[in-house]
C-alpha cells in the first residue's frame, strides 16, 4: 500500500516536470502563472500521498497551507492584470 | 545514493548556481531572484547534514534554517523596497515631477545618479529596467 | 521500497536544479517568476523529505506564495514584465561562470570529506529537552536552547521592516493601487479563507509546543491572511494608528528584552529561562513572536505599496 502511495507521489512529481513546458512556453502571462499555480494543487496532492505512506500527519498541515495561500499569488496576478488592462483601455 | 547526499549535492548546484548569475551582475530583481536562489541551496545543505543522524534528525539545524527562510524573505522585501525606492526616484529625476518640499534631497541624489549612469555608460539603464 | 525513496529523492533534486535554472536563465522576467513559485512548492517537498516538516511548513508560506508576491509587485513597477532580452558581456558571463564553478567544485570536495553518519546535537537535544518547556525539539531550540539567536531574529525582522516603511514614508507619489477594486468574487474568497487562516494559525502556534508547528509559521500564514485581508480592501494593519503598528511591529524584540531584562535583575544568565513558569514564559514569547511576524509580513509587502495613514489619523 505505502509503495503504491509513493509511487502515485512520484507519477505527480512527474507531471510537475511535464508541466514546466507549458510554463516556460507560455504563451500569455496567465498560462504561466496558472501552470504554476496548478503545481501547487500538484503539490498538495503528493503532501497528502506522502502524510499517507510514512504516517506522519503533520504533512497535512503542510499541503492545508498550500491549498489556504494558492489564492494569495493568483489575486496579485489577477489584480495586476486587471490595473493592466484598466490603464491599456483607458489610455 | 542516500537523502543526505542528494540533497547535499543539490543544495550545492542551487549555490554556485545563483553565485554565477550575482556575479553576473543581472538586473536587481533577477539578483534577488538569484539570491533567494544561494540561500535555499545554503539551507538545503545545512539541513541535509542535520539528516546523517539514524533514528531522527538534527533539530538544532532546522531551528536555524528555520529562521534562515524567514530573514530570506525579510532581507528580499528590503531589497525589492530599496530597488523601487531607487526606480522612484529616478523616475522623479528625469520625468521632473516635483510634489511638495521633501523632494529635494532626493531629487538631487537622483540627479546624481544620472550624472553617474551617463559616466558608466549606456548598460546601467538597460540592467536595472530587468 | 528503499530504491523507490530514492527516486523520489532524486527526482525532487532534479526538478529543483531544472527550476532554478528555468528561473535564472529565462529572458523574459515573469516567467522567471513564475518559475521561482514553483521553485518554492518544490523545495517544501525536499524539506519533507529531509524530515523537516517545520521548515516545509514555512516555506510553503514563505517560498511558495510571500516571496512571489513581493517579486510580481515590484516587477510590476520596475520592469516593463513583458519579455526584455540580456545581453550579458561574455568577459564577465566567462568570469562567473569560472568562479562559481570553482566554489561549486570546492564544495564538493569538502563535502566528500564529511563523514556520512554523524549525531550532530540532536542526542543532547533529545537528552535535554525534559528539561525545557515544550516537548518539540525545534521550537525548544528555538525558544530556550538558543533564545538568544532568536532574540536577535527578531530584530533583524524589526530592521527589515523599517526599511521598508522608512523608504515608503518618503515617496509621495501612490503608484500602485494595492486592493483589488470591489469584486464580489474576491469577497467571497477572503469572506471563507480568512476565517480559515485565523483558526489555523493559532492551531499552528499552539501545535509548536508539541509538533511541528510554531510562531514563525504561525505568524507568516497570519501575514499572508492580513495580505488577502488588504488585497479584498478590508484595511485591518494599513489603518491601524501608526503608534500602535510600531509597537505591535517591536512586539517580540521588547518580549525577549523585557524577559531578558528581568531575568538579569533577578540574578540569572540572559534567557535563562526558570524553571517553574517557564512554559508560560515560552508560549507568551511564541505569541508575541508571531504576532509581530504577521505584522512584519503585511507591512513588508504591502508597506511598499501603499502609503500607511497620514500622522493626523494618530489618536
Amino acid at each position: 500500500m505505502s509503495t503504491f502511495l509513493v509511487v502515485s507521489a512520484l507519477v505527480l512529481l512527474a507531471t510537475i516536470g511535464a508541466g514546466l513546458v507549458r510554463v516556460s512556453r507560455g504563451p500569455t502571462a496567465a498560462d504561466r502563472m496558472l501552470c504554476a499555480q496548478l503545481f501547487g494543487t500538484t503539490g498538495v496532492a503528493a503532501l497528502l500521498l506522502l502524510a499517507e505512506a510514512y504516517d506522519r500527519p503533520p504533512l497535512r498541515d503542510v499541503a492545508l497551507i498550500f491549498a489556504i495561500l494558492a489564492a494569495l499569488v493568483l489575486t496579485v496576478f489577477v489584480k495586476h492584470a486587471a490595473i493592466h488592462r484598466h490603464s491599456r483601455d483607458g489610455a | 545514493m542516500d537523502t543526505f547526499l542528494t540533497f547535499a549535492l543539490t543544495g550545492v548546484v542551487l549555490f554556485s548556481l545563483g553565485l554565477q548569475e550575482v556575479l553576473a551582475r543581472p538586473g536587481v530583481l533577477r539578483m534577488l531572484i538569484a539570491v533567494n536562489v544561494m540561500g535555499s541551496g545554503t539551507l538545503l545543505f545545512f539541513v541535509s547534514l542535520a539528516h546523517r543522524h539514524a533514528d531522527g534528525p538534527d533539530p538544532v539545524p532546522h531551528a536555524l534554517a528555520l529562521t534562515g527562510i524567514v530573514v530570506t524573505l525579510a532581507a528580499t522585501a528590503a531589497g525589492l523596497a530599496l530597488a523601487r525606492g531607487l526606480h522612484r526616484l529616478r523616475a522623479e529625476g528625469s520625468g521632473g515631477r516635483v510634489e511638495g518640499g521633501r523632494v529635494e534631497g532626493g531629487r538631487s541624489q537622483g540627479a546624481g545618479y544620472e550624472r553617474g549612469r551617463s559616466e558608466s555608460g549606456r548598460d546601467e539603464q538597460g540592467r536595472a529596467d530587468r | 521500497m528503499i530504491g523507490l525513496e530514492v527516486v523520489f529523492d532524486v527526482s525532487v533534486a532534479v526538478l529543483l536544479v531544472v527550476l532554478a535554472l528555468e528561473s535564472l536563465y529565462t529572458p523574459n522576467l515573469f516567467t522567471s517568476i513564475a518559475f521561482f513559485i514553483a521553485f518554492g512548492l518544490v523545495m517544501a517537498l525536499a524539506w519533507v523529505r529531509l524530515q523537516a516538516p517545520d521548515l516545509a511548513l514555512a516555506e510553503a508560506a514563505v517560498g511558495a506564495g510571500l516571496t512571489g508576491v513581493l517579486l510580481l509587485d515590484a516587477a510590476r513597477e520596475i520592469a516593463a514584465v513583458r519579455g526584455v532580452e540580456r545581453t550579458p558581456r561574455s568577459m564577465v558571463r566567462l568570469t562567473s561562470l569560472l568562479v562559481a564553478a570553482g566554489v561549486g567544485v570546492a564544495l564538493v570536495a569538502a563535502l566528500l570529506e564529511v563523514p556520512p553518519r554523524a549525531a550532530g546535537l540532536a542526542e543532547a537535544v533529545r537528552e535535554a529537552l525534559p528539561l525545557t518547556a515544550v516537548e518539540h525539539g525545534v521550537t525548544s531550540v528555538l525558544l530556550d536552547f538558543r533564545a538568544l539567536d532568536t532574540f536577535f531574529e527578531t530584530a533583524v525582522l524589526l530592521l527589515a521592516v523599517i526599511t521598508v516603511l522608512v523608504l515608503q514614508a518618503h515617496q509621495h507619489v501612490r503608484i500602485i493601487p494595492w486592493e483589488l477594486s470591489a469584486s464580489p468574487v474576491l469577497s467571497g474568497l477572503v469572506g471563507l479563507l480568512a476565517p480559515v487562516v485565523l483558526v489555523f494559525s493559532g492551531y499552528l502556534l499552539w501545535a509548536g509546543t508539541h509538533a511541528p508547528g510554531g510562531a514563525f509559521q504561525a505568524g507568516v500564514l497570519l501575514g499572508a491572511g492580513g495580505i488577502l485581508l488588504e488585497l479584498a480592501g478590508v484595511h485591518t494593519v494599513s489603518r491601524l494608528p501608526r503608534r500602535a503598528l510600531r509597537w505591535l511591529l517591536s512586539l517580540g524584540v521588547a518580549g525577549f528584552a523585557l524577559l531578558s531584562g528581568t531575568l538579569l535583575l533577578a540574578g540569572r544568565g540572559l534567557l535563562e529561562l526558570p524553571g517553574a513558569g517557564a512554559r508560560t514564559i515560552v508560549i507568551a514569547l511564541e505569541i508575541a513572536i508571531a504576532v509581530s511576524v504577521a505584522l512584519t509580513v503585511v507591512s513588508l509587502v504591502v508597506g511598499s505599496n501603499l502609503r500607511l495613514e497620514p500622522p493626523e489619523q494618530e489618536p
